[in-house]
């Protein structure tokens, strides 16, 4: 069983991602926006898995996942933008501050957990 | 004259009004003495009266002779001169007294008011006259100030009539005055530009000659002279004046009656524009204009539109929130469902399981039933096979004992034979004469042992039958015993395969059974994939809703666009670079997602880039 921490400010989104991740067996944390993933990862959530939104108001995913990168326990964790988003440049942007993976929403439940197996082997 | 008439009346009204001060002090006074003495004597009566009242009920005096005793006492004081009587009269003058003193009060009142009213009338009377006086006198500054403003107002109109005609002369309207009777009086100079007149062919003419005649007039254009003559002002009427040239030309008029003092309409004055495109095209603007913006400037029409915009942001708003909300509903129901199905499967498990358990207990009872009927059926065989063979070895035994019949037939038949020889044996004795006599005894015994031996076989035969009836009858009585046993046999055999038939009825059931757990079980895992899929599903609300935030990021575009139209329309001083610019290509930043850019490329004519088309839905880095 893994731990993996969603960052998106639509609730709907994060109790859809919540429920395919908790039916294949994963724990879940949660967050409603960059500023509040970022307290609690400092607080000291350890997840073995990040995935967050993109377009958020406040601080948005590339700069959350250039602020996540900063801190040393986390320097190294799979981080994935899950996103509407499909710009080039953006995607280049999130890469080059650290992201692990870009994902266009809508996912498959499938598509989902395939992305996480394949970041996460031991899943 | 009148300031002195004034100034004395003034000075009179001053002086009544203090002699009317004064007459009031003095009544006043009056008033106070008498209210003092009246107060004096009463208390001395209240002093005596109390001093009455003391003694009588002290000493139980009585008052006239108290009074007597009181006068002898004064007459030893000196006061003998004044006798008794002269006191008791005094007393009672007092109220005598009193009462010419209130006539005396009543009648210096009177005679206060006669003069206060004397008095007033006075000082109304100087009042008037210097009311009159001051009117007077302003009505003489009135006259000097209207003397001086009349001639201003003369200076004025003929300056405003020079102005007229200097404004007449480069104006480019046609400026004109008409009498009373409508014939023109005066025109401009664009008489002969805009319509090829000059004045000497209009002045002194008819205006209305100037008019097209074919033009069927309307309501609006008598309601217009109505208006002119009833002493109104008419503005921008339209009209179609002829021309030199004959051309009929659209033109508006504009223009208010001469009124004398009397208020009679001695004349006309006003101005002819002339339509032009440019004009046309000025007036349809304007009258856009009034149509959109109201007479305070303020472009309600714009605002209704930004009004507008603001509910649908507000509709688009309640949309997202609605739509979230049913969503969370949705999503407990589906956790309800799952949590239901996670329970059933954890049922089937568990029943599946203890179905193949019973399935295995079946299939072995029904395998030792079988094996049990299969040794009974083998045991009732063998009985079969043994009763078959009894039956053969006795069926052999009958025919053996019917064989042994046919021997005592044989023996009978030897027997006759013999008996036939022996008569014939006699009968040729009997012929032999002596010699043959010991042979006819021979013969007689011969004779006689056939007997016996027929005899004999005789009661072989019966008892031979008797044997084979009664084997016979052992055999039927077997036979019967041997149906009766194979009819046990056969019910056995039946109901044996009837338990063995139920056996497999019931291990079929759990055959079905376990194969319906196992369908069940798999739907059940389906189903959890399914439920699965739709929570997945709910991402369409997150997509959905950023949608609509993009439209309503729009009608904020729009609402600041249209606010730039109203401004620019009510404000002249506004610069253009201070409006708000907006093209369709502004909206493109605010999206988000790929399909909405196809979208707006599709209807801008666009192509949306080929690197953003293929973006690959995983990407990991």
């Amino acid at each position: 069983m893994k731990t993996i921490f969603l960052v998106d400010d639509s609730a709907t989104m994060l109790m859809s991602l919540e429920g395919v991740l908790t039916k294949a067996g994963h724990k879940v944390e949660k967050a409603s926006s960059g500023e509040d993933a970022l307290d609690k990862l400092k607080k000291g959530s350890k997840p073995d898995l990040i995935i967050t939104d993109y377009h958020m108001p406040g601080m948005n995913g590339t700069e959350l996942i250039k602020a996540i990168r900063a801190i040393p326990a986390l320097k190294f964790k799979p981080i994935l933008m899950l996103t509407t988003e499909a710009e080039q440049k953006k995607r280049m942007d999130a890469k080059a501050a650290g992201a692990s993976g870009w994902l266009v929403k809508p996912l498959k439940p499938e598509e989902l957990l395939g992305v996480v197996k394949q970041v996460l082997p031991g899943a | 004259m009148i300031m002195t008439i004034s100034s004395e009346a003034l000075f009179r009204q001053e002086q009544t009004k203090r002699d009317r001060e004064n007459l009031v002090v003095l009544i006043g006074e009056i008033d106070r003495v008498r209210s003092d003495a009246l107060k004096k004597a009463a208390k001395i009566l209240l002093a005596v009266g109390v001093a009455l009242f003391v003694l009588i009920l002290l000493f139980d005096v009585h008052p006239a002779v108290f009074l007597f005793n009181l006068f002898k006492k004064a007459n030893r004081f000196g006061l003998d001169e004044l006798p008794p009587i002269v006191m008791v009269v005094l007393i009672l003058m007092v109220p005598v007294l009193l009462r010419r003193e209130r006539q005396l009060s009543d009648h210096i009142r009177s005679v206060w008011s006669f003069a206060d009213k004397i008095l007033a009338e006075q000082e109304a009377l100087a009042s008037e006259v210097a009311s009159v006086s001051k009117l007077s006198v302003f009505s003489s500054e009135m006259n000097e100030k209207l003397l001086r403003e009349t001639k201003v107002l003369t200076d004025n109109i003929l300056r405003m009539g020079q102005q007229f005609h200097d404004l007449a002369s480069v104006s480019g309207d046609l400026l004109f005055t008409l009498d009373g009777e409508g014939r023109v009086t005066f025109v401009s100079r664009t008489s002969h530009e805009l319509f090829g007149y000059h004045d000497h062919d209009v002045v002194g003419k008819l205006a209305k000659d100037f008019l097209s005649q074919d033009v069927i007039w309307t309501s609006s254009d008598y309601e217009a002279v109505a208006k002119l003559m009833g002493g109104e002002r008419i503005s921008e009427h339209p009209i179609k004046i002829i021309g030199k040239s004959g051309l009929l030309l659209e033109c508006l008029l504009s223009a208010t009656a001469i009124n004398d003092e009397n208020g009679n309409t001695v004349g006309f004055s006003g101005y002819v524009v002339l339509i032009t495109e440019e004009r046309k095209i000025k007036r349809t603007m304007i009258k856009r204009m009034h149509l959109l913006c109201d007479t305070g400037g303020d472009c309600t029409y714009f605002s209704t539109v930004t009004q507008l915009d603001e509910l649908l942001k507000s509709q688009l708003l309640e949309i997202n929130k609605t739509t979230e909300a049913a969503v969370f509903e949705l999503s407990s129901k589906i956790k309800d469902i799952d949590n239901k199905l996670e329970e059933l499967l954890q049922y089937l498990t568990s029943t599946n399981a203890w179905t193949q358990e019973q399935g295995a207990d079946s299939r072995a009872a029904v395998n030792e039933d079988r094996k049990a009927i299969d040794s009974l059926r083998a045991f009732v065989d063998d009985i079969q096979k043994r009763k078959d063979e009894e039956r053969q070895r006795g069926l052999a035994v009958i025919n053996e004992i019917n064989g042994l019949g046919d021997f005592v037939n044989i023996v009978h038949e030897i027997s006759d034979r013999t008996n036939v020889l022996a008569l014939n044996a006699g009968i040729i004795a009997a012929r032999a004469g002596e010699h043959g006599v010991q042979f006819a005894v021979v013969a007689q015994e011969v004779r006689k042992l056939s007997k016996q031996v027929k005899d004999a076989a005789k009661q072989i035969g019966t008892g031979i039958e008797m044997a084979a009836k009664t084997i016979e009858n052992l055999f039927a009585k077997s036979a019967a015993g041997e149906d009766s046993v194979r009819q046990e046999e056969q019910f056995l055999t039946s109901t044996a395969q009837k338990m063995v038939a139920m056996g497999e009825h019931y291990a079929e059931l759990l055959d079905v059974n376990e194969t319906s757990m196992a369908k069940i079980t798999e739907w059940n895992k389906q189903l959890v994939d399914d439920v699965m899929g739709v929570l997945a599903e709910f991402q369409f609300q997150d997509i959905t809703r950023q949608r609509i935030e993009q439209v309503m990021k729009a009608l904020d575009r729009r609402t600041a666009y249209t606010e730039s139209i109203r401004k620019a329309l009510t404000h002249a001083d506004v610069e253009f670079s201070e409006l708000e610019h907006m093209t369709l290509d502004d909206l493109r930043d605010d999206y988000v997602m790929t399909h909405q850019r196809q979208v707006h490329d599709r209807n801008t004519g666009q192509s949306t880039l080929q690197e953003e088309q293929n973006v690959p839905k995983i990407e990991l880095f």
